[in-house]
């Protein structure tokens, strides 16, 4: 699981069939806070916030556009525009996915936390590796 | 020193109070907030202690870092937009002789753990720490 930019947009390349509270409740192992706590509610605020209006791009294609393009790559780069060589890289599984993330609709403060350097989104992407969906 | 290559823009504030029950460090700080084990997340709120810990000042203090005309903590409490509430907890913290810092987060600070914060409400109020960020330019 890895959050990675394009552009101005945010993806992150996870498993299938990814939903959000079996992410929290894996985020909860992973933590290493006290329940309840400041930094707890803080952290997991900023996770939900990522993720809550998330698009999935595999489902969207299935769902609604298996028909139009050849394959799910071909999806990303014609109807998502994302480019070949990010595609590429990526190194897509069939039972992985590309979730669009959509933190404008829930929060424009966790774009920023992004956004601001670097060093932020490893830090985010170090705990969501660790949790490896 | 932060270099941005992007857009110049306008910054702004959020005026923090703050309180620990232990003395004043970065361990006891954690603790307080909850930070119990190992994480990657911790590197967050260590750039939050740091942002505080390089703005804060003591309250009383505060009234002349801030070149504030008021004469007491109270008013400049109020002057700063805190709520009766807040102004009785700090009241009875000093009574109860703790420290208690004032202090300042920039949304063009340092850190993006400065940034984001500066920008968030918060309030953590417990036995061990009293943390208001409630006042906000946002």
């Amino acid at each position: 699981m890895k959050i990675f930019s394009i552009g101005t947009r945010y993806y992150c390349k996870t498993i299938c069939g990814f939903a959000l509270p079996q992410f929290e409740a894996c985020l909860d192992e992973h933590l290493g806070m006290r329940k309840g706590s400041f930094a707890e509610q803080r952290t997991k605020q900023i996770f939900c916030d990522l993720f809550l209006y998330a698009r999935d791009l595999r489902q969207e294609y299935t769902d609604y556009y298996a028909q139009e393009y050849d394959n799910f790559e071909q999806f990303l780069y014609q109807k998502e525009l994302l480019n070949k060589p990010d595609i590429e890289e990526l190194e897509l599984t069939p039972d992985q996915t590309v979730l669009e993330l959509r933190t404008d609709l829930c929060s424009y403060n966790v774009k920023t936390l992004m956004d601001y350097e670097e060093s932020a989104r490893k830090v985010i992407n170090q705990v969501i590796e660790e949790i490896d969906l | 020193m932060k270099l941005r290559q992007d857009f110049v823009t306008n910054s702004s504030s959020t005026s923090f109070i703050v309180s620990i029950k232990e003395d004043w460090k970065e361990e006891n700080f954690l603790t307080a907030i909850g930070i119990e084990g190992k994480s990657p997340m911790t590197e967050v709120f260590r750039q939050l202690f740091e942002a505080v810990d390089h703005n804060k000042c003591e309250i009383r203090m505060a009234l002349e870092e801030y070149h504030s005309n008021c004469d007491s903590v109270r008013s400049f409490l109020q002057e700063a937009g805190f709520e009766e509430e807040t102004i009785l907890i700090v009241e009875k913290m000093l009574a109860e002789k703790r420290t208690v810092y004032y202090g300042k987060l920039s949304s063009d600070g340092s850190t993006a753990a400065e940034a984001y914060f500066c920008m968030e409400s918060f309030l953590v109020c417990e036995d061990d720490i009293y943390f208001n960020g409630r006042v906000g330019g946002w």
